[in-house]
Parts: structure tokens; C-alpha cells; sequence
């Protein structure tokens, strides 16, 4: 299993190293969208509460970030492997083409984390705004709340295989991305039902609070959890419904 | 003693679910022994890929029984340990990676121990020279890209190895040299094969037998060889010594007469005819044209001439134009 991590942990690397460019040039965007953002805040917010805000739109952005780099790269290389005929290769393996996927997803999973801490360092440069996060509740809050993100991974490539062109799609899920980080959870507490909710909540809690993971009340990481699993189970099992389907039809191969 | 048969294909049928439902594959039967290889040769949608798919289980077949080396194949640990597959456009590899990082990937996820994961890297980018190669397949040429893909199949070490139109879009000299690292595969590596092609010349030169499928049903399964004689006595070069300006075209129109030369008064033309007995009634004809007959030789038809009449087709000829005369 773990010659299988590092083999795909090699590859994406490489790949990424391959569109090195275009992957520069997604950083430069995503930091001036940011600084737009942040500082048109600061400059039309007013107010005592504004710092707060920007608090919560720097840890808003960054899941944000990591969340459409994670699922933009999933669906992504769904799309690419059907049009290079790879869909048809990785199911021939004894992993199946959903364990190759979720192999590849964790080994992107780690070099996006990585890259991200990046980003969030720049931010906090950028702002001189440097938050308090300690290493561990960070990381264990970030995985909590990105895999829902991989649920959705699965749906879209599911989507992908049977339906072929889901580019609008995921163009239009990008911004229900962005609604679903930012709902007023405070204020409907039933919201924290749908995915990132809970985790972005907390990441705030933690950010301005100093509350470290243990010292969050259990009922919020049942929640956290239970909306992870039940996200990230629900969108494998409707990838396997759609993949059954593209068996059927024979479009496993075709784009 | 019982042969050994590496796959067994029996009453495979595959209905598409679509509106209406395409009947693509239609009880196909066939066995390949081991060591074997074996050609499915049809006109495109005849059904061969969608065969060869369900055979490998990337197609859920409708009906029928499919076994790779006594197993059946929905048994998937199984049936990827023992069969390694190149299709569609025989370039399905990552474009990005190199062929060396391409085939540890593909050895690595197809479940090969990482020490015979390295050697088997190092024999197969040996075996057709792709070790000096270190650039991303896609700046290679397609004949490189399509020995890469062949290469990351056989990194996998499976004694089966399913070849979709393997030197489709090759030029003349990387057709010929994959052919020949193909034959090489089952000659000195072992390797069974089950290939789908629509070019003869590289059915001819590779399968020991062929399987031809119409409309998803077998219509015939022999060798080369034996396809090629089912219709060797039925084609005819006959050396003619004629009257000046004969009218051919009668000729041409009954007999699917073809000119092949003509030299010192005499003409060569090959007639095709529907059995051996209609020989007498061709003589007729050309006695009521006043041709005398020098030489009558039966001619072995290629096997694209064979499997194209197999198949209903006329036969590939240049025929008279009806106002022909010599």
C-alpha cells in the first residue's frame, strides 16, 4: 500500500512539475482574488467587528482554496484519463479504478496541504494578520473538512465517466462551494448538516478562540465526523452506481 | 492430453441499454490456447471491440461465459493479474510522465511487488528500446508513444496479453517494427495474444488463427492460411491470346475479369469464379469471343481479398470500364 502512496505521489508531482506554469500563474490568482477581497472588506466593512470578519474570510478562503484545488484536480484528472483511454487501464488493476482514484487523491491531497500552508503563509504576510494555529487541531479540522470535498470528488468523476462533459458543472459547484462556507451556521444551527459547514466553523472557533481539538465539545466532532463519512460514503456510492452504468452502456473508454 | 486454453469465450452476447437496444455482440464462442495468437477481424461495428471489452470486463456482457485460464473473469483480481490490455488508439498512458515513470506507475498500480516492479521496468524498456528516452510521451512519436503503451501493459507480467488495433496510425516502418516485437512477444516471451485489427497485412503476418465477426456473430475461424484456400480455387490467371479490338467487357461484367499485364499480344486477366464446375462456361464465353487460351492458373487471393469476400464484398479489383477493348 504504501509503494502504491509513493507511486502516485511521484506521478502527480511530476505532473504537476509538468504544468508548472499554470499552476504558478493559479497561485498569483488566488492571491490577488484574495488581496481584493480582504482589503475591499477592510475598506467598505467599517465597524469594530471588521477584523472579525476578515479573520473569518482569510480561513473562509484558504478551506475555499483547498477545497476547489482538491476537487478541481479529482475531476480533472477523471476527465483527462477518460479522453487519454486511462479510465480503461486503472479499472484493470486489483485496486479498481476507485482505489487508484483515492490513492491518487490522498497523494494530491498531501502536495495541495503543503502548497496551501504556502498560500496561508503569503496571506498572512500579505496582511501582516498572523493567526494563531497550532499544527494539529489545524491539520485534523483541514482533513475533517476537505474529505466531504472527495465525497463530491467521487460524484463528479462518476458524473464525468457517464455523462462525459461536466465542466459547467463544476464551474457552477464552485460558487455553492464558496455559499456552503460561508452559511450562517450561528444563526441556523440545522445547516451544519450540509458539507464544510461544521469544519469551517470550528477552524474559526480555533483561529480566534485558541480552542485546541481536544477541547472542543464532543456533539461537534460527532458532527464533523458523521458529516464527513456520510458525505465522502454517499459520493463513492453513487460513484459506483454511475460506474456500473458507464459499464453497461460501454463508455467507460469514450469521451 | 487436454489443451490448455488461456481464455474461452462461450455464447457472449452483449445488448447496449440505448434507445432502441444495439444487439452488438451476438453469442460468440471461441477458445485461444495458450501461446497462441489469435486475430478478431470484422468491418468496424461488427463487434470485435465490444468482444474483446467484455472479455475484459470493462463492458458488462449481457449473457454468456467468459474464462481466462479456468477462471472466470468476474473474478477481477484474477482476471487483471493474467491479462494486460492496450485499446482505443493505443495511447492510453500519461502523456506527462516519461516512459520510465509511466511504466513503474503502471507496474506499481497494477499490483507488482516493487522489486519485480523495477526489473520488469528495466527488461521491458529494454526489450523495445526506450531506455535512452527520458522526455514526456507526449514529444514522442506515435510508433514511441504506442511501444510505451504496449510496454506499460506488459510491465504488468501477465501471460495474456488483448491488443486493440495495435499499429493503427503507424507509418510503414514502425508497423513493421512493432509486428515484429509482437511476434517476438509470443515466440520467445510466451505471451498469448488476442488482437483486433482491420489491417490484413498485419493479421497475415502475426495470427496463427483468425476469428472473422459480422454483425456480432462468428462467421468464420480458421487460419490465415485456410481462410486464404477456402477461395483459392475460385480465382483464376488466365493468358489469352486475342482478336484486335476484343470488347472485354463482358467479360469483366460476368467474371469480375481483372486486367494484370499484357505483353507481346497476349493479355494476363484474373477471373473470380463462383465454383470450380463454372470454369466450362467461362471457356464458352471466351470462345464466343474468339480468345485463344495460352495458360490457366489458380491464384491464391490475399487474405484482405478473402475476408472482404467472406464478408459479401466485391472483390478490391480495378474492373473494365464497360466500353474496355483491346
Amino acid at each position: 500500500m504504501w509503494a502504491l502512496f509513493w507511486t502516485a505521489l511521484k506521478k502527480e508531482w511530476a505532473i504537476m512539475r509538468s504544468y508548472g506554469l499554470n499552476f504558478f500563474m493559479q497561485f498569483v490568482t488566488l492571491i490577488l482574488v484574495f488581496v481584493f477581497l480582504y482589503f475591499g472588506l477592510g475598506y467598505v466593512g467599517g465597524g469594530p467587528k471588521v477584523s472579525q470578519t476578515q479573520e473569518g474570510l482569510m480561513v473562509g478562503y484558504w478551506l475555499w482554496v483547498g477545497i476547489i484545488m482538491s476537487l478541481s484536480n479529482f475531476s480533472w484528472n477523471v476527465m483527462q484519463y477518460a479522453q487519454q483511454g486511462l479510465l480503461e487501464q486503472l479499472y484493470m488493476t486489483p485496486w479498481r479504478l476507485r482505489g487508484i482514484l483515492a490513492v491518487e487523491a490522498a497523494a494530491s491531497f498531501v502536495i495541495y496541504f503543503l502548497s496551501n500552508l504556502g498560500l496561508l503563509l503569503f496571506f498572512m504576510l500579505i496582511t501582516g494578520r498572523w493567526l494563531r494555529l497550532e499544527p494539529v487541531t489545524t491539520f485534523l479540522l483541514y482533513v475533517a473538512t476537505l474529505l466531504p470535498g472527495y465525497g463530491l470528488g467521487y460524484l463528479l468523476a462518476g458524473l464525468a465517466m457517464r455523462y462525459k462533459n461536466i465542466a459547467q458543472l463544476f464551474n457552477v459547484l464552485q460558487f455553492v462551494m464558496a455559499g456552503l462556507l460561508t452559511l450562517p451556521v450561528d444563526r441556523y444551527p440545522w445547516l451544519n448538516v450540509l458539507p464544510f459547514a461544521q469544519g469551517v466553523r470550528m477552524l474559526i472557533t480555533h483561529v480566534r478562540h485558541g480552542t485546541l481539538a481536544w477541547q472542543f465539545p464532543w456533539p461537534a466532532w460527532a458532527v464533523l465526523v458523521g458529516q464527513t463519512l456520510v458525505y465522502f460514503a454517499l459520493g463513492l456510492t453513487l460513484y459506483g452506481r454511475l460506474e456500473n452504468a458507464a459499464r453497461e452502456r460501454g463508455l467507460l473508454a469514450h469521451y | 492430453m487436454a489443451e490448455s486454453w488461456a481464455l474461452e469465450v462461450r455464447d457472449l452476447r452483449k445488448v447496449y441499454p440505448h434507445r432502441p437496444p444495439v444487439e452488438a455482440v451476438r453469442g460468440v464462442s471461441f477458445r485461444v490456447a495458450e501461446g497462441e495468437i489469435v486475430a478478431l477481424l470484422g468491418p468496424n461495428g461488427a463487434g470485435k471491440t465490444t468482444t474483446l471489452k467484455c472479455i475484459l470486463n470493462l463492458v458488462k456482457p449481457t449473457a454468456g461465459q467468459v474464462r481466462v485460464y479456468g477462471r472466470d473473469h468476474n473474478d477481477q483480481r484474477f482476471l487483471y493479474r493474467h491479462v494486460a490490455a492496450v485499446l482505443e488508439g493505443n495511447r492510453n498512458i500519461f502523456w506527462r510522465l516519461t516512459p520510465r515513470q509511466n511504466l513503474e506507475t503502471f507496474a506499481i498500480y497494477a499490483g507488482v511487488p516493487s522489486r519485480l516492479a523495477r526489473r520488469a521496468v528495466e527488461r521491458w524498456l529494454h526489450f523495445f528500446g526506450l531506455e535512452g528516452l527520458n522526455r514526456e510521451t507526449r514529444h514522442l512519436s506515435r510508433g514511441q508513444q504506442q511501444k510505451v503503451a504496449l510496454a506499460a501493459a506488459l510491465v504488468r507480467e501477465t501471460p495474456l496479453l488483448a491488443l486493440d488495433e495495435p499499429t493503427l496510425g503507424l507509418d510503414v516502418e514502425a508497423k513493421r517494427d512493432l509486428v515484429a516485437l509482437i511476434r517476438r512477444l509470443a515466440q520467445d516471451e510466451g505471451k498469448t495474444i488476442l488482437l483486433t485489427s482491420h489491417q490484413m497485412e498485419v493479421v497475415q503476418a502475426l495470427a496463427h488463427r483468425v476469428i472473422v465477426i459480422q454483425n456480432g456473430r462468428v462467421v468464420v475461424e480458421d487460419t490465415p492460411d485456410g481462410l486464404r484456400q477456402l477461395f483459392a480455387a475460385q480465382a483464376y490467371v488466365l493468358t489469352l491470346r486475342l482478336p484486335p479490338g476484343t470488347d472485354l467487357a463482358p467479360l469483366a461484367a460476368r467474371w469480375q475479369a481483372r486486367l494484370e499485364g499484357q505483353t507481346n499480344g497476349e493479355v494476363r486477366v484474373r477471373v473470380m469464379l463462383p465454383q470450380a464446375a463454372a470454369l466450362y462456361r467461362l471457356f464458352a464465353d471466351l470462345e464466343a469471343l474468339g480468345a485463344e487460351v495460352r495458360s490457366l492458373t489458380p491464384d491464391m487471393p490475399d487474405l484482405e481479398e478473402a475476408y472482404l469476400r467472406l464478408l459479401g464484398h466485391p472483390p478490391p479489383t480495378a474492373r473494365y470500364p464497360p466500353t474496355s477493348t483491346l
